[in-house]
């Protein structure tokens, strides 16, 4: 969803070389980081950002990458990345580890999560070089 | 009451009362896992504080978890002051990283680092 929107189809093993995986897990900075070496136009966001920037920059047709906290929603846990869409009192999460299905939570769960997580957001505002 | 002491009640009650800077176990856990982020990485991380009232801390075990595992073991011990937000006692973020590395290994799950540029 993140680059598919920028006609951009990456195999995951592409993105995952790019971006290295290292032990200790990559961080959204990280990601920010080697994706502006990548010539990608991104953005990352430092606890500054809240629900109203989510929602805006979705309505920016832009897809925005956090960091959760999964046991807030009943799984072991663990900080992972994921893509967010807001509505109005909830917000759907693409989970990559559950498969192509948002999943609904409502606003007050997810900001816990967001929040257990460091509120950080990535946001890729361009297509990236794939050379 | 006469007024001098009414006077001086209401000047203590209005006075300025000290405010905890972690009050709560979810707070704790939100700077430990942003400085966890910022030092190491987002599979380190801690899910649960316990506070210490004879040192006035925050007790926080470290774990190694993967989104796609859960939890694989703890790495290490966060004491995090509650009144002044101060990280007291950590291991060093390297030390973490090699502790978690090789639980990790444990684990067979290995790391790439990131292509050459």
């Amino acid at each position: 969803m993140v680059l598919s929107d920028f006609r951009q189809f990456p195999p995951e093993q592409r993105i995952r070389k790019m971006l290295g995986n290292p032990i200790s897990g990559l961080t959204l900075e990280q990601a920010w980081q080697r994706l502006r070496q990548h010539q990608a136009d991104a953005d990352f966001h430092d606890s500054v950002w809240g629900w109203l920037d989510l929602r805006d920059c979705l309505r920016a047709g832009l897809y925005p990458i956090v960091g959760i906290e999964r046991g807030v929603f009943g799984h072991a846990f663990a900080l992972h990345a994921v893509v967010v869409a807001v509505e109005l009192d909830s917000i759907q999460v693409l989970d990559p580890l559950l498969g192509v299905t948002p999943a609904t939570f409502s606003r007050e769960s997810f900001e816990l999560a967001w929040n257990l997580a460091g509120q950080q957001a990535l946001v890729i505002n361009a297509p990236l070089s794939l050379q | 009451m006469s007024t001098a002491v009414s006077a001086t009640k209401e000047q203590i009650i209005q006075a300025p009362s000290p405010e905890l800077a972690v009050p709560d176990a979810l707070r704790a856990i939100a700077l430990v896992n942003r400085w966890l982020q910022k030092e190491i990485g987002m599979a380190v991380s801690t899910a649960q504080a316990r506070f210490i009232p004879a040192s006035y801390c925050w007790h926080l075990p470290v774990h190694l978890a993967y989104g796609s595992t859960g939890p694989l073991g703890v790495i290490g011990d966060i004491y995090l002051h509650a009144a002044t937000g101060e990280l007291i006692g950590h291991p060093a973020a390297e030390e973490l990283l090699q502790r978690a590395t090789a639980l990790a290994a444990a684990h067979g799950i290995t790391g790439e680092d990131e292509e050459e540029n």
